[in-house]
Order: C-alpha cells, then structure tokens, then sequence
C-alpha cells in the first residue's frame, strides 16, 4: 500500500517535471518568435499556459502548480528575485483564475474565454508585482494594451489548447 | 470546457468586458492629454500648483522666501524672473515648459517642477 503511493508520488513529481521542462521550453521557443512576428518587446503569446491549462485540466491542480512554481524559481535563477516576483504574481493569478472557472464555471464558458481570461489576469499579476516593485502606478499607462494583447494571445492560445487537448489527454490517460 | 466547445455566449460576454476595462482605465488620459502643471516646493512643502496650460497671460509670483524669489508663468511655460540669490542658478534653468523640466533655489530651498497630466512619475526605463 504505502509503497504504491510513493510509486504515484513519484510519477507525479517526474510527470510534473516534464510539463515544467516543457512549459520552460516553450517560453523560449516563443522568446524567439516575438521579432518575428513584429510583437513589441515584452508581449509574449504565453504558450507556457497552454501548458499549465492542460495539467489542470487533465491532471488536477497540483500538476499545474508544480509547473508555475518551476517557471517563477526558473526566473528566478535566470533573472533575479524581481523577475521571479512578477513570475510568481501572473502565473498564481492566472491559474486561480483558470481554476476557478472549472470549479465554478464548467461547461459554461468555452475554451477561448477560459484562456483569455488566464491571460489576461497573468498581465494583471504582472503588472502589480511591478507596481509594487517600483511602487509607482502603472496601471493607467501600461494597463489597456496589456489587457488588449492579452485577449490576443489569450485567444491564441486557447486555439492551440483547443487542438494539442485532445492528444494530450490520450498521453495523459496512459501515464496515469 | 468539459464541453469541449471552443467558444460560448458568455466569451464573449468576458472579452467585451475586459475591452471595457481597457477603456476605462485609458479614459483619464484622454480627458487630460497636454495638460502642464507647475509644482512649486518650498522647504519640501508643496507651496503652490499652477495649471500652466490654463494660463491666457503673464503673471508674476512673489515668494515668501530671503533671499527672495519672483516667479513668471505663462501659457504653457515658467521661469525663475529675478533671485535674490548671488548666483542666480535658478534662473540660468532658464524657460521650463516640459514634463520633469525643473529649476532650483538652493539657498531660498525653492523647487519648480513642471508636470504633465498623467506622467506625474515618468520613467526613462523600465528593466526586469
């Protein structure tokens, strides 16, 4: 009995591990591809949600909070402590919103709105960690493009959620 | 999203009202696009605020301050007019009409700054 909970405990880990890589891996990919497609600097699609969404949904809370705290100690080591606070703020506000509408929303908003939605609170968490950090109020200034091209990339996202979910449920299914 | 539906009435509902508040949040600054202020410390206390771009003539400001100060302010603009300073640093300034343009008198501890609606704290950078 107790050593078949380590053996999940384990998979768990090592399963949250991967996501976490590929999450990581992800937001580099996208690193490259801002100049590309002419973004301004700092506004990134956020593929690494894409990721998140998909251990929360199929995988349960844990899953997708292993991978946000991964990300922020990521930024952390890579970046410094105000990088990982702004880290930290958008990816928590982001998943508490996304799950919050699968407690409390399920089956009443789509895919795209569920998306939108988490990006858009993970440049609201963003910017108040910035807020905070420089103790100034950035809301005026910076606030209205970031939650328009949050709908963007939100919306963006929520596609590619929308056509990787399904394959990855399969995936998932035999892992567990 | 156990439906499995890409998108419902009530996306949206959410997207238009995240529009919104994008709007909102950018309306003060339509409302007070090009608007100068100048803010007139004494000691560290703010002693006078003029609305520069409210101004239709000259005026002078007289402050209570040894060695004395006069002020003029215009549409748009402020400068030191004359000191009762040695060295006059405050008015070498000269003509202070932009944002974060300012002019100190030390030894009357007199600061004039000049402040556009909606950039009272300006930045040049900001890098994480």
């Amino acid at each position: 009995m107790g050593g078949e909970r380590v053996l999940v405990s384990t998979k768990r880990t090592a399963l949250t591990g991967l996501l976490a890589a590929l999450a990581l891996a992800l937001s580099f990919f996208e690193s490259l591809l801002s100049p590309v497609a002419f973004l301004p600097p700092g506004v990134k699609l956020g593929l690494a949600n894409v990721v998140v969404m998909l251990a929360l949904y199929l995988l349960g809370l844990p899953y997708a909070f292993g991978i946000v705290l991964a990300r922020s100690g990521f930024a952390f080591f890579l970046r410094g402590a105000s990088a990982f606070f702004i880290s930290l703020a958008g990816g928590l506000l982001s998943l508490s919103v996304l799950f919050l509408f699968k407690r409390f929303l399920a089956g009443r908003v789509g895919v795209l709105g569920v998306s939108v939605s988490s990006a858009v609170m993970h440049n609201v968490g963003q910017l108040a960690a910035a807020c905070i950090i420089a103790s100034t109020n950035l809301f005026f200034g910076y606030g209205p493009p970031l939650l328009l091209f949050g709908i963007g990339a939100g919306a963006v996202t929520g596609l590619v959620y929308w056509a990787v979910a399904p394959f990855a449920a399969r995936v998932f299914g035999r892992t567990e | 999203m156990n439906g499995k539906r890409l998108i419902q009435k009530t996306d949206f509902l959410l997207i238009l009202g995240i529009i919104l508040i994008a709007f909102f949040l950018y309306f003060p600054k339509l409302l007070d696009k090009g608007g100068i202020s100048a803010h007139i410390y004494i000691e560290n206390m703010e002693y006078q605020v003029i609305d520069l771009s409210r101004l239709t003539e000259e005026q002078f400001i007289d402050l209570p301050t040894d060695p004395f100060l006069v002020l003029r302010a215009g549409p748009g603009y402020i400068r030191v007019h004359s000191a009762g300073c040695p060295d006059r640093l405050c008015a070498a300034a000269g003509t202070l009409t932009k944002n974060g343009d300012m002019a100190v008198c030390v030894p009357a501890r007199v600061v004039v700054k000049v402040v556009s609606a909606g950039h009272e704290d300006t930045f040049d950078a900001i890098a994480y």
